[in-house]
């Protein structure tokens, strides 16, 4: 592979800088600070990232402008160009993009495809380096540079066995790290013994169980000794307290039995409720009483509002006949109203009437209302009407066809008249004579001209004739165009043409035909009326005068055919104008007739009878109405007269004379009515009063009876008591009440000692204690038993209290579920760090195997790098040094002399060393290209240290290796690119 | 032997009530959990619900009811309210202790109150508890108790039926004929049954069901409820009838409510991940069918060469697959996928590239010098490969405090660090060379 162009869009100094650099060496030389340095690095970034930031400060920031980064293109050796463009201001990878020669664009992946696996600590200690890389074993021993420079032999591809350990490596310290917490097997450990903790705990609970379950016992066996001792406290208590409650209820009682043994024992017969059986039947005869007085005031009242009411039995009488006049006073009166609607009616259908006969012009009603004004008497209206207009328009469109025709047929008579009849006479011999004239000018040219050649036959080729024959033809047609048509000009001069091909296949012509064809010509001549001599031109203008003549004539044959068509067109036109005129009259005479029939003037339009029968219409309905109204105002009147005879007829009977006056006698009608409501009223009202007093009379014979037996039953009830009156049975009662009440006294205070006692045979002797027992003394035994009693049950309840709370702790340490849950947890989390410690063994003892196989195949594999790296050695030292001895692992190598003499690297001079290390260099750049593309070696002024001679070595050691890599070499020296490249042809210049 | 009445009895014990399931190595789902959470308890409640359906005349548990090392009120308080029920059905319990609940030990709370019915065998030898119906006695049960978790003395070899008997039974947790894998507790061989007079041995501490001898007929239980990847298959509890003949015919009933199931789908003609989903699933499907109701766990090992091997390579690709086969939930009678293990080879000829001169070959003979060293007479060789294999999983297992603490259990010897662990190292690497060697 080789670099085909270096682009540094901004790279340190650099600014749109570019390098094309071809296969081989190139030196690049520069002064201090001319930019190698920063080439070298804007290359390395550009296939490896950007080194990140350095002291705070931009690695190689654009300072000189442009873009940070640049374009790298490369060749491999299959010949494929593919191009790489990193940019990026900071530090990293930055925007990557590789462009594969079919266009593709890929990323890092691709490019370390591209490499070849050469990664960036591989190319610049092996591939890119300058003095510093030089100077220490330490950038070749590197186990990156190592493994993949073997790597590269190892039919991996672009991976190395050091990219598997590494990812190996990596997924190990993924699942576990020895001092780790945070990764998954560190963490489920760290659960596990968190868990384990908790179960430890947690397996402390059937001790507990066990403790809890002893303490209950004890308790149990404690609360049965208390309940002992509690109960004989209460027994002694209650002792105390009946001897205490005794006293004062025993004297109570002896008191009230004295009192009641004084008393008188007669009262004990007395009813408890004899005053309340007194009050209830004192009440009852109250109310009966009361009830009986109502009655009495109920009759009166009613008899003195019968004799009140006067009925006028006269107006009663007549009743019949004045409801009846009073309704049809009513009637009347609405009558009155309707009258008045009738007349105004009547007088608009009148006026109505009139207005139609107005319309009709002076008709009368009798002869207008005649008229028939149908729905089929319209229609025929509006079918004339159509008839009419019809045969009217076709009048006049038939009149305007015609006249049209003839105004036509006059135009064209007026352009015929103007053509005079054009004179054809020998237009055909003419014509022909013309046509034989153009001939035999043609022959007569082809005679002259065989003349004038010396006799001799003149042939032209066939060609020419040809030409010429077309040539003919094409000025025939322009003649002919003038002529007639330019088809018959190109026929003749086709036929020209012909002839003049005639000639020339040697038919030949002579002196005696050209004398035949001037008196042939002059023979036309005199047909056309020319003279024997006439020029071409005289021809010419008289073939242009017969060619008018022959236009003017077809045109007049053309006019003369219009003229007959327009005439025969105004004839046919004329007949139709006639025909439309006998179809309108014939429509005019059946709206004549049909007036006539109907009874309408003659000379009405269509739309006027219509207008005419309408009026009819309106007059016929509104007649109809009028007489209508006339025969109802008639009814009415007659109605009035009826009404006011009886109306006359009733004032009469009741003795009234009748007033003249309508309006009055209607009043005294009104009056009459309202009368007879008043007399109907007061007979309603007397007959109900009746009613009432014989009802109220029934119901008061049962009432007397009431107040009777009620009295009877109070006076018994005293009698009963040995009392004479009421107010001696409630004293009575009062008395017996109050002994009653000591009674019960008596009673409850019995009952109380019986309470205390135990049973009411008990009392007598807890009589007789409480009576030795000394007060003072009970109540002081009485205060220490309670205080005892209370202090024993608090203990109790306490002594329950725990036993409940050590019920629910053993019921739930037995219930528990946490100590198998923690443990089945503990099982999945165990089981599952041993798989994950399983997986994580695995790949442990894959990464060691791995590894060993790495180090065995270094091992097998450094002998060709050392043997090549001894050849390079012994030839920049010039044989002073021929053998190197590096064994794997070993951090330093050892270089021999021919003579047998041994160094390690400390003991060698810098410039020794260097060239040992660019010699191991060489044998590990060759091993690597041994199974990879080569990859382009950069080397950055490395020859500094070198002697003369060795510098000499060394620069020749690269020119043979440019023959196989390509190899860029910066320098600041013009000696160094002098060595290089003696020639100068390879070496550029940097500023 | 006296005259005897049929009778019915159940046998059971390891019961390891309360005790945790172990083996799982993904983190499950909470219904499952659940399930595994009281999976013992739940059984044990299987085994009196059987009890009571079959009318038993009594119960035998053989030892082990709790773990020593892990006993919970709980799982008490369940054994015993499950002998109440019996208890409460009229049915008699007799219990011995064994290793993992000695009487010694904390497995037994003295203040749980295990109702009348219930018989717990002491330490001593020659005792015995007839069983009477009706007031006339049917059996006689031998049981002697473990009085500290390790006994080593042979403990059948006392047993002697009375010959007044009408049919003698021994109860005892014992390893009979010292059967590996398995701590030889209460030794003895089946000669020592034999000599015993016994109508039928109930023995426990084998947690696989089945016939020990035939005559006289001695069973070990197993356990009710496999608790592990190891304990495979249904596990339950006998019940027994005997006749009055005196022969004897133990009927085998599953208790267990999950199961462990391991499954091998082949990669050989499998093309895709498709094809690689429908496989697992139609082999999780089968298992399901014949898992007779009961909730299955499964391991699913991929196995074969073929292409699909590649996908398997890729880290997560188990996981996903596992995932993947579970997205349909978990619920009642679930076929949960526990784990996927890639037990996949590439489809390259692993002895010919071990011939070729090349950095794969090399590797694979560095991998196979790794696995002859276990077995080379160098002792310098055997020494080297031991320590670099040591040293490379010591960081996990014996640098780190917790894991020297916690990965005890599953720290690889070096058999297995140069057997399974390097075969599986050796796949690994090679997956990794070969598709460095694809990018070329």
């Amino acid at each position: 592979m080789r670099i085909e162009r270096i682009e540094l869009d901004g790279f340190g100094r650099f600014h749109d800088a570019a390098w094309p650099l071809e296969d081989g060496m190139t030196v690049l030389v520069g002064a201090n600070e001319a930019g190698k340095t920063t080439l070298l690095n804007g290359l390395r970034a550009l296939i490896f990232g950007f080194e990140p930031t350095r002291d705070g400060r931009t690695w190689y920031p654009a300072f000189a402008g442009g873009r940070r980064g640049g374009r790298l293109v490369l060749r491999t050796a299959g010949d494929e160009r593919w191009t790489i463009e990193r940019h990026g201001d900071k530090g990293g990878a930055g925007s990557l993009a590789v462009r594969a020669p079919n266009g593709n664009q890929g990323g890092q992946e691709t490019l370390d495809r591209l490499m070849r696996g050469a990664d960036r600590d591989l190319f610049n200690n092996i591939f890119a380096f300058g003095l510093g890389e030089l100077q220490t074993l330490a950038s070749l021993n590197a186990d990156g540079v190592r493994g993949r420079i073997y790597g590269a032999g190892s039919g991996l591809g672009g991976t190395s066995a050091v990219d598997l350990e590494r990812r190996l490596r990596q997924q190990l310290d993924a699942t576990f790290l020895p001092r780790g917490s945070q990764k998954p097997l560190n963490a489920l450990l760290a659960r596990i013994d968190d868990l384990r903790r908790e179960i430890a705990d947690l397996a402390r609970q059937p001790e507990e169980h066990e403790a809890a379950h002893q303490e209950r016992e004890g308790l149990r066996t404690r609360v049965e000794a208390l309940r002992t001792d509690i109960r004989a406290r209460r027994e002694l208590a209650a002792r105390y307290g009946r001897l205490r409650a005794a006293g004062p209820i025993a004297a109570e009682l002896t008191v009230l039995q004295a009192e009641l043994d004084a008393g008188d024992a007669a009262l004990d017969a007395v009813p408890e409720d004899v005053v309340a059986v007194l009050d209830r039947r004192l009440g009852e005869l109250a109310e009966a009483r009361a009830t009986l007085a109502a009655l009495d005031e109920q009759v009166a009242e009613a008899r003195a509002s019968r004799e009140d009411l006067a009925i006028d039995e006269r107006l009663l009488g007549m009743a019949g006949e004045v409801d009846a006049v009073v309704e049809e006073r009513v009637t009347r009166a609405a009558a009155t109203a309707q009258r008045h609607d009738l007349d105004a009616a009547e007088a608009r259908s009148a006026v109505a009437v009139a207005e139609q006969l107005a319309r009709a012009g002076g008709w009368t009603e009798e002869r207008l209302l005649a008229l028939d004004d149908s729905i089929p008497a319209l229609e025929a209206t509006r079918a004339h009407e159509r008839d009419l207009h019809s045969t009217r328009t076709a009048v006049v469109e038939a009149e305007q066809r015609r006249r049209s025709a003839a105004d036509e047929l006059e135009l064209r008579e007026r352009e015929g008249g103007l053509e005079s009849e054009a004179d054809d006479a020998g237009l055909e011999e003419r014509t022909d004579a013309l046509r034989r004239l153009d001939a035999i000018r043609i022959r007569i040219a082809a005679a002259e001209a065989v003349a004038a050649g010396g006799g001799p036959t003149v042939r032209l080729s066939p060609s020419v004739a040809t030409v010429a024959a077309v040539g003919f033809a094409v000025l025939g047609a322009v003649a002919g165009s003038l002529v007639s048509a330019p088809l018959s000009g190109l026929f003749v001069g086709a036929l020209a043409g012909g002839l003049v091909v005639l000639l020339t296949r040697g038919t030949g012509a002579d002196g005696s035909d050209l004398a035949g064809f001037h008196v042939e010509r002059r023979a036309l001549l005199g047909v056309l009326g020319l003279d024997p001599h006439a020029s071409d031109a005289e021809i010419q203008a008289e073939r242009e005068a017969l060619a008018g003549v022959r236009a003017r004539r077809q045109v007049a044959q053309e006019l003369h055919s219009s003229l007959e068509a327009r005439r025969v067109e105004v004839e046919r036109r004329t007949r139709d104008a006639a025909a439309a005129e006998a179809r309108s009259a014939e429509a005019g005479a059946a709206w004549s007739a049909w007036l006539e029939q109907h009874g309408l003037p003659e000379a009405l339009t269509p739309d006027a009878a219509r207008q005419l029968l309408a009026a009819a219409g309106v007059a016929r309905r509104a007649a109809l109405e009028r007489d209508g109204h006339r025969i109802r105002l008639e009814e009415l009147a007659s109605a009035d007269v009826a009404y006011d005879a009886r109306a006359d007829g009733l004032l009469a009977a009741m003795g009234t004379v009748s007033p003249a006056d309508s309006s009055h006698r209607d009043a005294l009608v009104v009056g009459l009515g309202t009368a007879l409501d008043v007399a109907r009223e007061s007979r309603r009202r007397a007959q109900e009063l009746d009613a009432t007093i014989a009802r109220l009379s029934v119901r008061r014979v049962p009432a007397v009876n009431d107040v009777t037996e009620r009295e009877a039953a109070v006076t018994a009830h005293l009698v009963a008591q040995g009392c004479a009156d009421p107010d001696d049975l409630r004293r009575r009662a009062a008395e017996a009440a109050l002994r009653r009440e000591l009674q019960g006294r008596a009673r409850e205070l019995r009952a109380r000692m019986a309470g205390i006692a135990g049973s009411p045979d008990a009392i007598g002797a807890l009589l007789a204690e409480s009576a030795s027992t000394d007060p003072d003394q009970l109540e002081a035994d009485r205060a220490e038993a309670d205080e005892d009693l209370e202090r024993l049950e608090s203990e109790d309840r306490e002594v329950l209290n725990r036993i409940g709370a050590l019920d629910a702790r053993i019921a739930q340490l037995e219930a528990t579920e946490e100590l198998g849950t923690r443990r089945q947890e503990l099982a999945v989390l165990e089981g599952q760090a041993a798989a994950m410690a399983r997986e994580w063994a695995v790949r442990a003892l894959a990464l060691r195997l791995l590894e060993e196989t790495r180090s065995r195949y270094e091992r097998e594999r450094q002998p060709d790098v050392v043997r090549a790296a001894e050849q390079h050695l012994e030839r920049i030292t010039g044989g002073r040094y021929s053998r190197i001895v590096a064994l794997p692992g070993d951090a330093s190598v050892r270089v021999e002399t021919e003579g047998g003499e041994s160094r390690i690297t400390d003991e060698l001079s810098r410039g020794t060393a260097e060239q040992l290390y660019l010699a191991l260099r060489f044998g590990l750049i060759e091993e690597f290209a041994r199974h990879a593309e080569p990859l382009p070696v950069v080397m950055d002024d490395i020859l500094v240290n070198f002697d003369s001679d060795r510098a000499a070595r060394a620069a020749a050691a690269i020119r043979d290796l440019a023959a196989r890599h390509q190899v860029l070499y910066f320098t600041c020296h013009p000696w160094t690119a002098e060595l290089l490249d003696p020639a100068g042809g390879r070496t550029l210049t940097l500023d | 032997m006296s005259s005897i009445e049929p009778f019915r009895f159940l046998h059971t014990g390891d019961l390891h009530l309360d005790s945790p399931v172990t083996g799982l190595t993904a983190e499950a789902p909470l219904e499952v959990l659940r399930v595994l959470r009281n999976a013992t308890t739940d059984a044990w409640r299987g085994v009196v619900r059987t009890a009571l359906s079959e009318r038993v005349d009594f119960v035998v548990v053989a030892g082990d009811v709790f773990e020593v090392a892990s006993p919970t009120l709980l799982g008490q308080t369940r054994f015993r309210d499950g002998l109440a029920a019996l208890a409460d059905a009229g049915i008699r319990s007799f219990v011995v202790h064994g290793n993992h609940d000695p009487l010694d030990g904390r497995s037994w709370a003295p203040s749980l109150v295990f109702p009348a019915a219930v018989h717990r065998f002491g330490p001593g030898p020659d005792e015995s508890v007839p069983v009477l119906r009706d007031g006339r006695e049917i059996a006689r049960i031998h049981g002697r108790s473990y009085p500290r978790a390790a006994v080593t003395e042979n403990y059948a070899a006392g047993f002697r039926a009375d010959p007044d008997a009408p049919f003698s039974i021994g109860l005892l947790h014992t390893n009979v004929g010292d059967r590996p894998g398995h701590a030889n507790y209460a030794p003895c061989s089946v000669e020592d049954l034999r000599a015993s007079g016994m109508g039928y041995w109930a023995l426990g501490h084998i947690h696989q069901p089945g016939q020990v001898l035939a005559d006289p007929p001695a069973f070990y239980c197993g356990i009710p409820q496999g608790r592990d990847p190891g304990e495979l298959g249904a596990r339950g509890c006998y019940v027994v009838e005997v006749d009055a003949a005196g022969r004897v015919t133990p009927r085998f009933v599953a208790t267990d409510l999950v199961r462990w199931q391991p499954l091998e789908v082949s990669i050989a003609d499998l093309a895709d991940d498709e094809a690689l989903g429908r496989g697992c699933r139609e082999a999780i499907g089968v298992a399901a069918d014949g898992a007779d109701g009961r909730s299955l766990i499964i391991r699913l090992r991929i196995r074969g060469r073929g292409a699909m091997h590649a996908h398997l390579a890729r880290p997560g690709y188990g996981e996903d697959l596992r995932q993947l086969l579970n997205e349909e939930g978990v619920d009642a009678g679930f076929a949960w996928v526990e784990s996927v293990a890639d037990a996949t080879r590439p489809d390259v000829d692993l002895d010919l590239r071990r011939e070729t001169p090349d950095f794969v070959g090399d590797f694979l003979r560095t991998a196979a010098a790794a696995r002859r060293s276990a077995h080379t007479t160098d002792p310098e060789e055997h020494e080297r490969w031991t320590a670099l294999l040591r040293a490379a999983v010591a960081p996990v297992f014996d640098e780190s405090q917790k894991g020297r603490r916690y990965l005890r259990e599953s720290r690889p010897g070096d058999a297995e660090l140069s057997g399974e662990l390097l075969d599986d190292a050796e796949a690994l690497g090679i997956d990794l060379l070969l598709a460095a060697e694809e990018e070329r």
